[in-house]
C-alpha cells in the first residue's frame, strides 16, 4: 500500500515537473536570449525568420532553430538598442503607460461608487442593472468590440487614446469583484459610522473602501496585467502606429528582429511583475477571501 | 442624557410583516430599561428605531420633548452598541474610540484626553495601539462601550452586547455594564432575549411578543406578579411549570383538580368575584419550581398540598437539583436541595405551596389569580 503510494506521488510529482518547466521555459528563454549578442541570435534562431528576412533582402545565417538557455557570451546590446537608440521603443512604452494607467484608475474609480451603490441602496432596478453587468462580462470579447467600435466612431474618438481608454474604464468585471466584496461587509459597521456621525462620503472613504483594500489591490493587479497586453483594442481603435502600445508593437518586432525583441519583452514584462511581486498577498487573499470582515 | 417616549409606534416592513405595534412607554431619565423577548419579537427593531436605524410607520417617538421621527442618527446624541461590536477593523483601538470625536472636528488635544480618560475608565490603556483582530472577545467589547461612552451621549443603546461572549466572561461584563451605568447615570435601553440577563441589569423590563409589549415593570415584580402565561413562562429560570386544571367550590373552599391529585387554594389568596367566575371551567394552573418541595419540608409551607410523583431525571446543579417529575400526565419541575436526587423512576412525595400558584384563563391566557 505504501510503495503504490509513493510511487503515484512520484508519477504527480514528475507531472507537475513536467508542467512547471514548461510554463516557465518561455520566460526564462526570453530572459537568457536576451543577454546573448545579434550573431548568436541570428545563429540560433535565423530559420525561423528566413522569410521576412529575405522579404526585406537579408541572408539568414542558420537553417536551423536551437533552442538555448545559455549565452555563449553576455551581451548587453539588446537592451542598449531597446533603451537608447531606438526612441521608437521607448514611444511605445510610453504608449503603453498613458493609454494603461487611466484605465486602471478610472476603472477602480468607477468599480468602487459602482461597487458601493450596489452593496448600499435599494432599488427596484439594481438588480437588474447588476444582471446587465454580469452578462455583459460574460460575453465573449469579440461580442463587444463592434459595439465599442461603432459608439467610438459616432463619438469621433477613433484614432485617440479615449477610443481605448473609455471602453477599458467601464469595464464591469471590477464593479462585479468589488460588489461581492463590499456586499460581505458588515452593515453594523455602516450603522456605527452612521450614529457616530459620519456621512455617506466618510462611509465610503472611511470605512468600506479601507477594508476593500485587498479586492482593490486585486483589481488593480488584474485590470493592469489585462490592459498592459491588449492587442485588439488598439489595433481597431488606432489607427497610427504612432499612437498604438508597446504590446501591439512586439508582434511586429518579432518577426523582424528577434534579439531586441527578447529585450524589450524583458523589459515589457518588468511593470506588471513589480506590481504582482508587491501586491501578491492582496491579490490572493482579494480573490479567495471575497471580503470577510472579522469584527 | 435624556428620556425617551414612544406614543403608539408602529414599525411595517416592506411586504407587510408588523415588527413592533402599538408600542407606548415612557422611559425615563437615566433609567435602565431591557427590551426582552424571544426571536423575532421586534426588540431589536424597537431599539433601532430609537437610534433612527429603522424608518418608524406610524407613531410618535420623543427624546426629552423633542419628536425625533424623522431626524437622522448622527443628530439624535445616542450611542448605541452592537452585537457584533462593529469596530472598524482598519483601525486601531485609539481611533476606533476617537472616531466619533474626529467627525465632529474636535480638537486632537481634547479628543486625546477623552479616549485616555475612556480607556482607563475601561481598562484599555495599553490596547490602544492595537487593532481589533488582535483583542479578545472581551477586550472588543470594551473598546465597542468605549467608543460609545466617549461621545458622552444622551441615550446609550445596546443590542444584546454580551451574545457573543463566554459565559464566565457575559457575567462579568453584565456587572461591568451595570457599574458603567451607575457611574455615567445615563439612559441605557438594553435588548437581550436572555432574562438573566435582563432581570439583573434592568430596573424595568419591557417584556415583548409578536411585535406587542406584554408587561412593563420591575424584574421583581414581573417574577412575582407576571400579567399573562407567556411572561411567567419567559420569566424565570427554570421556567414556571403549567399544567391545565378545573377549578372546583368544595366543602366552602376553592380546589383546583389536574391529572396528578386535587389542590386546595387558600381562601385568603384566591376568593374574588374574579375567580369565582371560573368555577367549573378548566383553567391553566402555574407554579414555580423552587415553590416546590419535599413532603418532610412541608412544615415550613403555610398552605401545602402533597402530590405523588414520580421521578423522571435529576440534573445536579451543585447548589441544588433540578428534580423532573411526572405527576399523572402533569409534568413538573422542581428545585430542590441536594439531597433530594433521586434515581429516576423511584417515586416522591412533594409539598406545593399552594399560595404560590398562579391562575390563568386558559383562553386568553390573562392571569386570573
Amino acid at each position: 500500500m505504501g510503495k503504490k503510494r509513493y510511487i503515484g506521488r512520484t508519477i504527480l510529482f514528475l507531472l507537475a515537473a513536467v508542467f512547471a518547466v514548461g510554463f516557465l521555459m518561455p520566460t526564462v528563454l526570453t530572459l537568457s536570449n536576451s543577454f546573448m549578442a545579434q550573431s548568436e541570435i541570428d545563429s540560433n534562431y535565423g530559420m525561423v525568420f528566413r522569410d521576412a528576412r529575405q522579404s526585406s533582402g537579408n541572408a539568414y545565417v542558420s537553417d536551423s532553430v536551437n533552442l538555448k538557455l545559455i549565452p555563449d557570451k553576455v551581451s548587453f546590446i539588446q537592451y542598449i538598442v531597446v533603451l537608447f537608440r531606438s526612441p521608437d521603443y521607448i514611444l511605445k512604452l510610453w504608449n503603453s503607460i498613458i493609454l494603461v494607467l487611466p484605465i486602471v484608475i478610472a476603472q477602480v474609480g468607477i468599480a468602487s461608487f459602482a461597487a458601493y451603490s450596489f452593496s448600499r441602496y435599494q432599488s427596484r432596478f439594481k438588480n437588474v442593472i447588476f444582471f446587465s453587468y454580469i452578462i455583459l462580462m460574460l460575453m465573449p470579447y469579440q461580442v463587444t468590440t463592434v459595439p465599442n467600435y461603432l459608439v467610438a466612431n459616432w463619438t469621433g474618438l477613433i484614432n485617440t487614446r479615449w477610443a481605448v481608454i473609455f471602453p477599458g474604464a467601464f469595464a464591469p468585471f471590477s464593479v462585479f469583484l468589488l460588489t461581492k466584496f463590499m456586499r460581505r461587509i458588515p452593515v453594523s459597521l455602516i450603522e456605527a459610522a452612521k450614529l457616530d456621525g459620519a456621512s455617506e462620503w466618510q462611509i465610503f472613504t472611511g470605512v468600506c473602501l479601507p477594508q476593500c483594500r485587498s479586492a482593490l489591490y486585486s483589481i488593480v493587479i488584474l485590470v493592469f496585467i489585462d490592459y498592459w497586453n491588449m492587442v485588439e483594442l488598439p489595433i481597431i481603435m488606432l489607427n497610427e502606429a504612432d499612437k498604438q502600445p508597446l504590446s501591439v508593437y512586439l508582434s511586429v518586432i518579432n518577426a523582424g528582429e528577434v534579439g531586441v525583441a527578447f529585450a524589450i519583452a524583458v523589459v515589457y514584462m518588468i511593470p506588471p511583475l513589480l506590481l504582482f511581486l508587491h501586491g501578491e498577498e492582496a491579490l490572493v487573499e482579494g480573490i479567495t477571501h471575497s471580503g470577510s470582515v472579522k469584527g | 442624557m435624556a428620556s425617551i417616549t414612544f406614543k403608539n409606534v408602529k414599525k411595517i416592513y416592506p411586504g407587510g410583516v408588523v415588527a413592533v405595534d402599538d408600542f407606548s412607554m415612557e422611559i425615563m431619565d437615566g433609567e435602565f430599561v431591557v427590551l426582552v423577548g424571544p426571536s423575532g419579537c421586534g426588540k431589536s427593531t424597537t431599539l433601532r428605531m430609537i437610534a433612527g436605524l429603522e424608518e418608524i410607520s406610524d407613531g410618535e417617538l420623543y427624546l426629552d420633548d423633542r419628536l425625533i421621527n424623522n431626524v437622522a442618527p448622527k443628530d439624535r446624541d445616542i450611542a448605541m452598541v452592537f452585537q457584533n461590536y462593529a469596530l472598524f477593523p482598519h483601525m486601531t483601538v485609539y481611533n476606533n474610540i476617537a472616531y466619533g470625536l474626529k467627525l465632529r472636528k474636535i480638537p486632537k488635544k481634547i479628543i486625546k484626553e477623552k479616549v485616555e480618560e475612556v480607556a482607563k475608565i475601561l481598562d484599555l490603556s495599553d490596547l490602544l495601539q492595537r487593532k481589533p483582530r488582535a483583542l479578545s472577545g472581551g477586550q472588543r467589547q470594551r473598546v465597542a462601550l468605549g467608543r460609545a461612552i466617549v461621545r458622552d451621549p444622551a441615550v446609550f443603546l445596546l443590542d444584546e452586547p454580551l451574545s457573543n461572549l463566554d459565559a464566565k466572561l457575559r457575567t462579568q461584563m453584565r456587572s461591568e455594564i451595570t457599574k458603567l451605568h451607575i457611574s455615567l447615570g445615563t439612559t441605557f435601553v438594553y435588548v437581550t432575549h436572555d432574562q438573566t440577563e435582563a432581570m439583573t441589569m434592568g430596573e424595568r423590563l419591557v417584556v415583548m411578543k409578536d411585535g406587542f409589549i406584554q408587561q412593563v415593570d420591575s424584574p421583581q415584580n414581573l417574577y412575582d406578579f407576571p400579567c399573562n402565561l407567556f411572561v411567567a413562562g419567559f420569566i424565570g429560570s427554570p421556567q414556571m411549570n403549567t399544567f391545565d386544571a378545573t377549578l372546583l367550590y368544595r366543602d366552602g373552599s376553592l380546589w383546583i383538580s389536574f391529572d396528578g391529585g386535587e389542590l386546595m387554594l387558600p381562601n385568603s389568596r384566591f376568593a374574588s368575584d374574579t375567580i369565582d367566575r371560573y368555577i367549573g371551567k378548566d383553567i391553566i394552573v402555574g407554579i414555580r419550581p423552587e415553590s416546590l418541595y419535599l413532603e418532610s419540608e412541608k412544615n415550613s409551607i403555610s398552605y401545602p398540598g402533597v402530590i405523588e410523583a414520580k421521578v423522571e431525571l435529576s440534573e445536579l446543579m451543585g447548589a441544588g437539583v433540578y428534580l423532573y417529575v411526572s405527576s399523572g400526565s402533569t409534568q413538573l419541575i422542581a428545585t430542590l436541595p441536594v439531597n433530594a436526587a433521586a434515581r429516576p423512576g423511584s417515586d416522591v412525595r412533594l409539598a406545593i405551596d399552594c399560595e404560590k400558584l398562579y391562575l390563568f384563563d386558559k383562553e386568553s391566557e390573562e392571569r386570573i389569580s
